[in-house]
């Protein structure tokens, strides 16, 4: 009995405190807020083969793509791919020294903030051919420099020339064409499948 | 006769203890009272945002605390905004912020809120609520400035008192720089957060 009324007093003490703790006055304020970072996404979106020039139907140009960054959901351009991807991979077989290959590629903007396009890159995954810039660089180069490969001091093997006003500024669903031009020189291999990859470079317009 | 002799003497004796109640000596002291009861109450004074441009013929960043015209016939396109509306229902006091196309930019996108201590009796701070999604969490900055009279400074929330007209305000943004040198990982992200700020009588604690 002795126990029971000790915890009733427990009890009462316990309430009153909590009495004390809600006695007083007060008021909030609620902030709530949602983010959205946006997206700064550039993909090769289409590619053709414009121009084979040789006098015999010998060499062959295959065009893939790699490493998808999102869906192409843009009207144009005509036969675009579905997707937007980040190289385009162009493989030249049985080549011989002279032949002028001509490329068309189509480069769209999927990401949510306007992008200023500023360079091409090719790289050779094999690792054959080393792609250095005419001009040295203080930025990749985009229109209109020339590219070629293996030492500089070196005949080239191969040249490139790349066409279209790239660098320019794309919006969502905007796209440029571009022209990469391609001419095989004397010292290329025999019996040897050249393939490089083209990337294009851009950074927010603001920049 | 005698009859009207006594009610003579009745009227007599009733005049006479009339009398003796007028002649009392007396005073009296009256004690009259106001109440006015204190009050704890802060309130939404102020919203502010930020609306970032393109110009697509200069290709200028246009940086604006109010909405521009923009889009089809105009030089400006939208590209990210922060915003802050007082979007309070009954007795909930509620401030909505969207960070929307959130990007690097040199000077930070901010929305901001304004809220003014009105109640008369000193209060206590405190956040009971402060949580931020672990996506945005690296990136997010909450900063809390104090008005003296002449410009904001910075002050913590936690433990600051307030008194009557006091102004506290809560600038919200995602930091440029880290934005900047996470690149890829730091877009395309979404997150909520939400913070509760309480005020309480200074002499008690919750």
């Amino acid at each position: 009995m002795k126990k029971i009324g000790l915890l009733c007093l427990a009890l009462v003490l316990a309430l009153g405190t909590l009495g004390v703790g809600y006695a007083m006055w007060s008021d909030e304020v609620i902030i709530e807020g949602t983010v959205d970072t946006g997206t700064l996404r550039l993909g090769i979106v289409k590619a053709k083969l414009e121009e084979l020039v040789q006098d015999k139907d010998v060499a062959t140009v295959d065009l893939s793509f790699e490493s998808s960054i999102a869906p192409w959901e843009c009207d144009t351009p005509v036969n675009a791919e579905e997707f937007a991807y980040e190289k385009l991979v162009v493989a030249l077989n049985n080549t011989f020294p002279c032949l002028w290959v001509d490329i068309a590629f189509y480069v769209g903007s999927v990401g949510t903030i306007p992008v200023h396009i500023t360079g091409i890159n090719i790289t050779d995954p094999s690792k054959e051919l080393t792609w250095v810039w005419e001009d040295e660089p203080p930025r990749t180069p985009c229109g209109g420099y020339f590219y070629h490969t293996g030492d500089p001091d070196k005949e080239p093997v191969i040249t490139v020339s790349i066409g279209g006003s790239v660098c320019t500024q794309l919006h969502w669903c905007d796209w440029v064409k571009a022209d990469l031009m391609i001419h095989v020189e004397q010292p290329a291999k025999q019996n040897y499948e050249y393939q490089f990859e083209v990337k294009v470079i851009g950074e927010q317009w603001a920049e | 006769m005698k009859k009207i002799g006594l009610l003579s003497l009745a009227l007599v004796l009733a005049l006479g203890t009339l009398g003796v109640g007028y002649a009392l000596w007396f005073d009296e002291v009256t004690i009259e009272g106001t109440v006015n009861t204190g009050s704890v109450e802060i309130s939404i004074n102020a919203t502010s945002e930020t609306y970032v441009y393109k110009n697509v013929t200069s290709s200028a960043m246009v940086m604006s605390g109010v909405p521009l015209s923009h889009g089809i016939g105009t030089d400006l396109r939208l590209v990210a905004s922060a915003t802050a509306e007082d979007t309070s229902s009954g007795t909930e006091k509620k401030v909505t912020m969207t960070f929307d196309n959130i990007f690097p930019t040199t000077e930070p996108i901010v929305a901001d809120v304004v809220l003014h201590y009105i109640g008369s009796i000193p209060v206590h701070v405190v956040l009971i609520e402060d949580s931020v999604d672990e996506a945005i969490e690296p990136y997010l900055v909450q900063k809390w400035y104090m008005w003296d009279g002449e410009d904001w400074v910075p002050t913590e929330i936690e433990e600051l008192q307030l008194h009557y007209c006091d102004l506290l305000k809560l600038d919200v943004y995602l930091d440029p720089a880290f934005l900047q040198a996470d690149g890829k990982a730091a877009q395309g992200l979404s997150g909520n957060f939400t913070k509760t700020i309480f005020v309480h009588q200074w002499n008690e604690e919750p």
